[in-house]
């Protein structure tokens, strides 16, 4: 037996007359995944981006300096200027970026009025990094627009809303005097960099993982209350190998099904990301087989290693579960399963 | 058995020639006039009549010229009053607007809050629309700021005043105060005052020991060195030290990081005395506008210079010199020689001399600005072989250390009488020179006493002086570091 999607294509759905007819209509696993995964995102150069407004803000990092403190001093304070400009690349002789290579290709042409073409354009380009400056003023800073937005008439192709923000962000990022949100070392930095889109975009992917996962929730539930084998199977697999207070396994001895589903249920809402993996393990059976035969001393796990009798499947889960679905050890798995479905009866 | 060769022989003679007067000896005029000949000593280093004003630039210019001012504080702390250039705007802190409103429209009174109480009523604001409006009241104090009503000066009905003009942040500029034709009252004033910023001075010192009947070793060679000849190790030695801690103190003058925190509390002790030690802000701490540079361009040096003067409070068309190392001068030179490569040939510029006697270079060091600066390349030896120097990483493509590029724009103007580099120091303690005599014969320099402060068969000669660095206008300052990212 192995473990698959839960509504694979093809003939194994079609064959399970048992099963209600509407499940086979419906998305499987990986694709409610690729799908959900999909939202909000557009290609860009080649890369998914996330399409929406990204504002960073650049400040100064507190220092102590020569100028006035008093606030009514802020004009004087305001007469400082602080670049983040041009440095050399480490490990190479090119200077650092705003933009790669093929991007340079997309928006320099207008900003140097030069084409790529032409024989000057490396010298152009090169100068152009290495006048370009990001200045920040005092106070609140400034802010880059970075984010991405769809190609006119493209649902897919996206681009920068603003190429200037967009590549005064990449400069700036590049830049050794410019610390990260996290990073406040006031000798080490002049600049700290603030992606204030960057809790949105966690908000936002823990928002994408969640309604997925919510969705393999509700037809891994569907499924088993019409019947399907297969989703029942994974709902107890699910809770033998991630169950439990520590996440490690639980026992499905003596449970209900509607238990089980509440367990299941717990699952979901405490780890979404560790659910959405399970439902998407094609080694799930597998691994479940693993703890409860570790659980009911049908297999040693000393250390990393896991024995079966005599014999050493492996170091590490990973090792074991390759050696159970190994056909030359079908004989062992065989009487694995035996021994805890009489361990358990 | 080969020629015994005297001149090879490494020997060491004890010697007591009392034609090696002492009384030119450097450190006997450090001993009994170091108040007012700690400036002489810079200037008389090396033989070269430059070689103060190369390797010491910030103590020739400064302690050498005598710009100098002397404290007395007993924290070795300072203040000096800085000020800006005239207020004449003010920022909108909050409205109460949406884009729907039309404030001003039929000549009719708008409320604004500004950030603070600088305009005053009868003036004319500009919005940064450039529209004129008059204040009419005397501005009332709210929640967040000061509220004004304000008009039109527009003879249109139709005229208001854009949202984005009342806006949070909006800046609005001053003009001047119009009033009634006839019967009108006083307005108000409104008045700059000085700001104060606060230095202080390093306390630094070095000591020469010496051990034995050292004194008295002449040396196998002699050592030939800046126009001098040293036979005695000591004599060599001390100077070499007394020049070592010129290159520490100007190196001090440069890099010194200011060490008193927004309480005035200093967090490093002497763990000696349990006393504070302080250190004041260098040069460099007290420049606040900074850039980086991979590749000089003339464009770079341009809009820098521009920044810099443009916002600073002193408009004055200024000497700037800009201090850098070899690498600084090679990379000033390729960006003026690439930028007025296609304007003129540098052939005839470039090769002098005739029949075969030619030489072949000529570098360009000054650079003059649109705006009338000049800007002034100069090496300074620190940056190529100062301490900086040599923890510095490497040029990728010169292989010269990073520090060699790395620009100090100082303004060495005059402004008013004052110079804007002072040097400072505490008044009693400019340089003080003094020897703790034990058994050991004293240097040269030092008279001989019957008197020992240790029974053990040494001597030591210590220096110690107050020093620190004032820029009286550090905005018309910057720095131009040459980094890897």
């Amino acid at each position: 037996m192995e473990v698959r999607d839960l509504n694979p294509s093809g003939a194994s759905t079609m064959d399970a007359p048992a099963k209600d007819q509407s499940i086979s209509n419906r998305k499987t696993n990986a694709e409610i995944a690729q799908e959900a995964q999909g939202l909000s995102m557009g290609k860009y150069n080649g890369t998914k981006v996330r399409i929406g407004s990204r504002i960073i803000r650049i400040e100064l990092i507190k220092k102590h300096d020569m100028l006035p403190k008093d606030p009514a001093a802020q004009h004087i304070r305001d007469e400082v200027t602080k670049n983040i400009g041009s440095q050399w690349k480490s490990g190479t002789k090119d200077i650092i970026r705003g933009l790669s290579r093929s991007e340079e290709i997309m928006f320099l042409p207008n900003i140097l009025g030069l084409k790529p073409e032409h024989a000057n354009w490396d010298t152009a380009t090169k100068e152009f990094w290495a006048n370009f400056k990001v200045p920040v003023t005092a106070g609140d800073g400034i802010e880059l627009e970075a984010g991405f937005k769809f190609k006119d008439n493209s649902a897919e192709e996206a681009e920068p809303i603003s190429v200037d923000g967009y590549m005064s962000y990449q400069f700036a990022q590049a830049n050794s005097n410019v610390a990260n949100e996290d990073e406040d070392n006031p000798v080490t930095y002049t600049f700290r960099l603030i992606d204030t889109a960057q809790q949105d975009i966690k908000d936002e992917q823990a928002f994408s993982v969640r309604k997925i996962v919510d969705r393999m929730f509700n037809k891994l539930l569907n499924d088993a209350d019409a019947g399907d084998a297969d989703a029942v199977n994974t709902i107890d697999w699910i809770i033998e190998t991630i169950g439990g207070d520590k996440g490690l396994g639980d026992t499905i001895y003596g449970m209900s099904g509607v238990k089980k589903q509440l367990e299941v249920e717990k699952i979901k809402d405490k780890s979404p990301v560790a659910f959405k993996e399970a439902i998407l393990d094609k080694d799930l059976e597998t691994k479940a087989l693993i703890r409860k035969g570790v659980k009911y001393s049908k297999i040693r796990h000393e250390g990393t290693a896991y024995f079966i009798g005599n014999k050493a499947m492996g170091n590490g889960e990973r090792q074991a579960v390759l050696w159970l679905n190994d056909p030359n050890n079908s004989d062992e798995k065989v009487m694995l399963i035996a021994a805890i479905k009489q361990y358990m009866s | 058995m080969a020629t015994h060769q005297q001149s090879l022989e490494l020997y060491a003679a004890s010697f007591n020639d009392k034609e090696f007067s002492s009384s030119n000896h450097i450190s006997k005029a450090l001993l009994t006039q170091s108040e007012w000949l700690a400036p002489m000593v810079t200037h008389a280093f090396g033989s070269s009549a430059l070689y103060g004003s190369r390797n010491f630039p910030l103590s020739f210019v400064t302690e050498g010229m005598g710009s100098t001012k002397k404290i007395s504080s007993t924290d070795l702390s300072y203040k000096i009053a800085v000020m800006g250039r005239p207020k004449k705007t003010s920022m909108i802190a909050q409205t109460s607007y949406t884009a729907a409103d039309r404030p001003g429209r039929g000549h009719t009174k708008f409320k604004v809050i500004f950030a603070d109480r600088w305009f005053h009523k009868s003036l004319s604001l500009y919005s940064p629309s450039r529209i004129e409006c008059r204040v009419q009241n005397d501005p009332i104090a709210v929640a967040g700021g000061w509220e004004y009503d304000l008009m039109l000066m527009s003879p249109s009905a139709e005229a208001y005043i854009p949202f984005t003009d009342v806006t949070a942040g909006a800046i609005w500029g001053r003009g001047v105060a119009k009033v009634g034709k006839e019967r009108s009252r006083g307005v108000e004033s409104r008045s700059h005052t000085p700001f104060a910023i606060q230095n202080q001075l390093s306390v630094v010192r070095d000591t020469y020991k010496l051990a034995g009947n050292v004194k008295n070793k002449v040396m196998v060679l002699e050592i030939k060195v800046d126009g001098k000849t040293f036979k005695f190790w000591t004599q060599w030695e001390m100077y070499y030290r007394q020049l070592e801690f010129k290159e520490k103190c100007e190196s001090d003058l440069w890099y010194s990081e200011y060490n008193k925190d927004e309480n005035g509390v200093i967090h490093v002790d002497d763990e000696d005395s349990g006393e504070v030690v302080t250190s004041g802000a260098g040069m460099l701490a007290q420049i606040p506008n900074t850039d980086s540079y991979s590749i000089l361009t003339t464009n770079k040096i341009e809009n820098l210079v521009t920044d810099i003067f443009f916002n600073a409070s002193d408009a004055d068309i200024v000497n700037v010199d800009v201090y850098t190392g070899t690498g600084g001068m090679r990379e000033a030179d390729r960006a003026m020689k690439l930028s007025s490569a296609g304007f003129i040939a540098l052939g005839d510029k470039m090769i002098s001399g005739e029949g075969r006697n030619l030489q072949y270079g000529a570098y360009f060091n000054t650079y003059r600005h649109p705006d009338g600066h000049t800007v002034n390349f100069k090496k300074l030896p620190l940056m190529d072989k100062g301490v900086m120097a040599d923890i510095s990483t490497r040029h990728p493509i010169d292989n010269l250390p990073l520090e060699s590029y790395n620009m100090y724009c100082v303004d060495m103007s005059t402004y008013d009488g004052q110079r804007n580099v002072q040097y400072v120091s505490e008044s009693g303690r400019e340089e003080i020179n003094k020897v703790v005599p034990g058994m050991s014969p004293l240097p040269d320099g030092y008279n001989d006493t019957l008197y020992a402060s240790t029974d053990i068969d040494a001597a030591s000669v210590e220096w110690m002086k107050t020093q620190g660095i004032q820029l009286m206008k550090p905005t018309n300052c910057f720095k131009l570091f040459c980094q890897f990212n």
